[in-house]
Order: structure tokens, then sequence, then C-alpha cells
């Protein structure tokens, strides 16, 4: 049963990635960087999934060795100020940095994920509500993404 | 000695001081406040969270990217500490202590696979690493002052 869950949260979490990563492929470099959602430009998007995944895979080391992740102190009314925080820095970032990014924390949160025992995913679990989160999260913002394409035809 | 031997000697040293600085104070008086609402634990933490940041920031450096530390700007410590102890003033004692100790490893691992020459004076790796190690020496040069004052 927790090897299914494990095994099930790993590929819904591919999914996922690979499903945003077709959201976002072929956009021109000139409109990578145009605002679309608020002042966040579709570069920006990934950037912040990738934030994501980078804090999710310290977390997910955390829970393995049975400490506590930071994202224990995660309210959702401070979310914009979690948000903030990580993308400041990171609208620095050139479009290339942010797609390398987004492989290489994906490939970090599995990882950590592929580490943490199978015990850990039941349903309810911190890692399974994490993965719930980060699997709608790519969804969430692949569909904004793709929303904004086709009303711009990008 | 190299640049880099300079730095990572610097850290080592630093890290010393503070384990010396801490050594011996008992459990309940580690996570008491001593420093306005920071305790001896939370000022650990707050090491450990700015190595957990410089690491990959390093990695970054090393793969020809702009760090995060690239928007840092000296006025805006106290809300980057804010946040960052924010997501850590759960953690226990036992994890505080296992952090600051494996935070410290991965820094090291990433400072040894930059070349050498960012580690001369002005250089962004050298900069880091000075400042952690000034920040740190601060910080167990409170912890000592603050032992001596309650016998602790």
């Amino acid at each position: 049963m927790t090897a299914d869950a494990k095994a099930k949260a790993l590929t819904d979490l591919a999914a996922a990635h690979t499903d945003f990563k077709e959201a976002v492929s072929g956009i021109p470099d000139d409109k990578l960087a145009v605002p679309m959602h608020g002042d966040w430009s579709a570069k920006d998007i990934v950037a912040h999934v990738s934030s994501l995944n980078e804090l999710g895979a310290l977390d997910m080391r955390r829970i393995a060795r049975g400490h506590v992740p930071c994202f224990a102190a995660f309210r959702e009314a401070d979310v914009d100020e979690w948000n903030a925080f990580f993308m400041r820095p990171r609208k620095l970032f050139p479009p290339a940095q942010v797609f390398d990014e987004m492989e290489s924390r994906y490939d970090m949160i599995v990882e950590a994920l592929t580490a943490v025992p199978e015990a850990m995913f039941e349903p309810g679990s911190m890692v399974s509500n994490f993965l719930m989160i980060a699997v709608h999260h790519y969804g969430d913002h692949a569909g904004h993404i793709r929303e904004w394409r086709q009303q711009e035809g990008v | 000695m190299s640049d880099k031997s300079e730095a990572l000697t610097a850290l080592e040293a630093a890290r010393r001081e503070t384990l010396g600085a801490i050594d011996g104070i008992p459990e309940d008086k580690m996570t008491a406040p001593a420093f306005g609402d920071w305790s001896v634990k939370d000022v650990l933490c707050h090491l450990t969270s700015w190595e957990q940041f410089a690491a990959p920031d390093l990695q970054r450096v090393s793969r020809g990217h702009i760090p995060q530390l690239a928007t840092f700007r000296g006025e805006d410590v106290d809300e980057w500490n804010a946040h960052m102890m924010r997501s850590r003033n759960l953690f226990p004692l036992p994890q505080v202590m296992f952090e600051l100790e494996e935070s410290r490893r991965q820094l090291i691992d990433a400072l040894n696979a930059l070349p050498d020459n960012l580690f001369a004076a002005g250089q962004m790796a050298r900069m880091l690493a000075d400042g952690l190690v000034h920040g740190e020496q601060g910080h167990s040069a409170d912890i000592r002052d603050w032992r001596q004052k309650q016998g602790a």
C-alpha cells in the first residue's frame, strides 16, 4: 500500500512537471519576461515553481530524517509574503538559468523524495500533503500560462 | 596559503569559536531568550540558515549563474533574517545542532568546488565567506558576553 502510494506520488509529480514544461515550451524570448500574471512573467512563474521545489527538497530531507520541515511554520495567510521573499532574488535570473533550474530543482526534489521512507507517503501525511500541493501548484501555473498564451497568441 | 585555504581556515576558526562559546550551556538555557527574543538556539539556527542559503548560491556561481545573494542589500538584513528564522523557529535543539554541522559540510563542499580565483579579495566567494566569518564571530562574542552576565 505505502510502496504504491510512493510510486503514485512520484508518478503524479513527474506528470505535473512534464505538463508544466509543455505549457512553457516554445515561448519566444521576448515574451518570457512580459508581465502576464499580476506582475509576474512566464519566466517568473517558472522560477517560482522551482523555488517551491528547492525549498521542498530541503524539507523532504528533513522529514526523512524525522526532523521538522520549514513548511510546518507556513500559514496560508502568509503565502504572498513567502512568495515575495523567494521571488525577489530570482527576478534577476536570466531565462537560461531559470530553465536550467526548472530541471535541476525538479531532480533535486525527486532525489529527496526517493530517500523518504515509503511509510511517510500515507494519505494525510505531511509528505503526501506537500506532494498534493506541489502537483496542484504545477497544474495551476501551467493553466495560467496556457490561458495567457491562448489569449495573447503566444 | 592560497586565498581559498585562507577563507576556509577562517570559517573553521569561527566555527570553533562558536562551538567553544556554547560548550556546556544547559539545554534549558539554550532555548531561553538571550538576545532580544532570540535564544542561543535561535542564533545557531540563524547561522545555519545563511549557510543553507549560501550553499546553493555557490553552486549557482560555479555554473556561471546569478546567485540569489546578488539582490541582497545590507539594509534588508533584518527582513531576510526574520523570514529565514520564521520558518525555522519550530526546530528543536537536536535538529538545530544537526543542521549546524550538516549545513557547514555542504557549505565547505560548495566552496571547495569553486576555482581559487573566486576567493581573491573582492570576489564573490571571498566576500561571502568573510561575511559568514564576521557574522559568526560577532554572534559567538555575544554568546560569551551573555554567558558571563548570566553565569550560564
